[in-house]
């Protein structure tokens, strides 16, 4: 087990009101596999993908990452521990002034690369030819797609990934979901979206409506899961 | 392939950011390094005088006070000092004056005996590098080469207000040979020839005698003299020590000037440059996130984002020395050498040590509002684009 979370929750103050980003979840996630996370807009998904990552600190429970509590999001051990980790936001985040290559390389902070991999990554992802570019000169396909490639470059042990296929074509957003799944063989890959589609291929489902978990499925009920955003029946999931 | 967190990466792949700061620090090091050195050239000719005022102490007889008080009178007491090595009387003085990038400034001509040539030209490291000393009784004067190449002149050419109506030089005298300098660049003449001359001519007659100490003596014989002439308000003293004082006094002034303008100029500078690096760091407010996010310490931010300005800063400052070199450079080929003057050069630490400041400036006001922003920096709302 490499993450378990014991009744986390996320507050924050909007003017006078309290917000629950995240309320009483619980999840053991395994060490390798594909996790979607799905839910609609303002669920809790993302918020859910931060406490985890670290970038946010919970305000209430624990998050044990092997067996050991997240420390605090500025320490040292926290950054040396997120750098283990890849991230696609929502947004790609491309530095502007930077070729493809480089940003593929921002996470090695120029070492430790490993061209093969980064190169098979840039053919895989279809990318090759706009190696040199910079990302301005990118359509929001092809950002998006550097921003997975720049996640997966360094290998990472957990793999954070928020809407990768919203900006992309649906042959693109395919072959995104088989590197994730690929990934997923040697590392956690967590997949926040609201595209049911996406978790197909994922090995454990987690649902997530008004900052809590509504469904936490397992491999084996995984594959039957076919999904609803119903208000009135949030939980009608099962194709069997 | 440029490491894409190179401390160089964002201002090679931002030239158009990287070029005005560049010229404004190269070229305000270029007006401080040109303003310093221009003062400490006007400096350094002043305090040249200083040498021959080690050589000879000079004492001036306007009109005595005491009636009872003859020259003569005067002459017989420095003689008796046990200080005073040698006294010269019959001796006149005239000047002339060389252009500098900052105005005139004057050389001694002066008027001796010919028996006395010699021992003068050694005592004021000068020698003869072309044409001959004065003859007995003749309009000839020997001048620095120095001084002919700032006025254009040639051994073999006549000099004098008769001549050139702009030359201070009172009289007409051909110049018969050229000497080169030690200390201060001047030049001297026949003392018979200006006598006879000064009778003509009664205004030009300098009452001054050269008085030179004994080795070893010259503080003691220093206060000696200025015992005397305070007795005798008539009398104007000059030797090394009050010299080196006057200078002082008019180093202080300038130092001032040139601290004042430099402090005015790297603050204007800071805040500029301070103001455009504030306008790129928040350009870049979402990389710095982005870094933070994905496990970048704030700590190694700020590090990195300080090294970035100092190599530019350091980049622009060594380019303002180059630039400014090479101007000087061109200076010194056209004016400068051609005028017989000294050259200009950067490699001075009175200089360097006065364009310091804007780098310095620049990157304290830079560095520290770098920090401030990126420590209230909050990656969450940089990633989640709320920033």
């Amino acid at each position: 087990m490499i993450y378990q979370l014991n009744n986390v929750g996320l507050s924050y103050k909007d003017g006078g009101n309290t917000i629950n980003a995240l309320s009483d979840i619980n999840l053991e996630l395994p060490e390798t596999g594909l996790i979607g996370v799905i839910g609609p807009s303002g669920s809790g998904k993302t918020s859910l993908l931060y406490v985890m990552s670290g970038i946010k600190v919970p305000t209430s429970g624990q998050i044990l990452y092997r067996g050991v509590p997240l420390p605090h999001q500025t320490s040292l051990r926290n950054q040396l521990r997120r750098r283990e980790m890849g991230f696609v936001f929502q947004f790609h985040f491309l530095i502007s002034y930077l070729t493809v290559a480089q940003n593929i390389m921002v996470g090695f902070d120029g070492s430790g690369v490993d061209i093969n991999y980064m190169n098979y990554l840039i053919e895989e992802l279809r990318i090759s030819h706009i190696r040199n570019k910079k990302p301005y000169q990118l359509s929001g396909g092809q950002r998006q797609r550097v921003a997975i490639a720049r996640a997966l470059a360094n290998r990472p042990k957990v793999i954070f990934v928020d809407e990768p296929t919203s900006s992309l074509d649906h042959v693109t957003g395919r072959k995104i979901i088989s590197l994730l799944r690929e990934a997923a063989k040697n590392a956690l890959v967590i997949l926040v979206t609201h595209d049911y589609e996406n978790v197909r291929a994922a090995d454990k489902i987690v649902k997530i409506w008004d900052g809590k978990v509504i469904l936490d499925l397992d491999q084996n009920q995984a594959p039957y899961f076919e999904g609803s955003q119903s208000e009135k029946n949030p939980k009608t999931v099962f194709h069997l | 392939m440029l490491k894409p967190l190179s401390i160089w990466a964002y201002y090679l792949n931002n030239k158009s950011k990287i070029i005005p700061v560049v010229i404004i620090i190269t070229l305000s090091v270029f007006a401080l390094i040109t303003g310093s050195t221009l003062l400490n050239f006007v400096n350094k000719e002043t305090n040249k005088f200083i040498e021959y005022y080690k050589q000879y102490y000079s004492l001036q007889v306007g009109s005595l006070s005491d009636p009872d008080t003859t020259k003569v009178d005067l002459y017989n007491e420095i003689q008796s000092y046990s200080q005073t090595d040698k006294i010269v009387t019959n001796f006149y003085r005239q000047k002339t004056y060389v252009l500098t990038p900052l105005g005139e400034t004057p050389r001694f001509v002066d008027f001796i005996e010919s028996s006395f040539y010699k021992e003068y030209s050694n005592q004021m490291g000068w020698e003869i590098i072309e044409g001959r000393m004065p003859r007995e009784n003749t309009n000839e004067i020997i001048l620095s080469k120095n001084i002919l190449l700032n006025k254009g002149l040639s051994v073999g050419d006549e000099i004098g207000s008769f001549v050139d109506k702009d030359e201070s030089l009172y009289g007409q005298f051909k110049i018969v040979g050229s000497l080169s300098d030690k200390y201060v660049s001047g030049g001297f003449g026949n003392l018979t020839y200006m006598q006879q001359f000064s009778q003509q001519n009664p205004d030009l007659a300098q009452d001054l005698i050269l008085i030179q100490p004994v080795k070893g003596k010259e503080y003691e014989l220093h206060q000696r003299l200025v015992k005397l002439v305070e007795t005798e308000p008539g009398l104007v003293l000059w030797t090394q020590y009050n010299y080196a004082d006057f200078l002082a006094q008019n180093y202080s002034i300038y130092n001032q000037i040139k601290v004042v303008i430099t402090l005015v100029v790297s603050i204007v500078i800071a805040l500029s440059v301070g103001l455009l690096q504030i306008i790129f760091f928040s350009q870049r407010m979402r990389e710095f996130g982005l870094l933070s996010a994905i496990g970048y310490g704030k700590l190694y931010i700020i590090k990195k984002s300080n090294f970035e300005l100092f190599g530019m800063t350091l980049v622009a400052w060594i380019t303002g020395l180059i630039f400014t070199q090479l101007i000087f450079n061109m200076l010194n080929e056209t004016i400068m050498e051609a005028k017989g003057l000294d050259v200009l050069t950067i490699f001075d630490l009175d200089t360097m040590i006065y364009s310091l400041p804007i780098p310095l400036a620049v990157v304290s006001f830079s560095m520290l509002t770098m920090v401030w922003n990126l420590l209230k920096m909050d990656s969450i709302q940089v990633i989640e684009k709320r920033l």
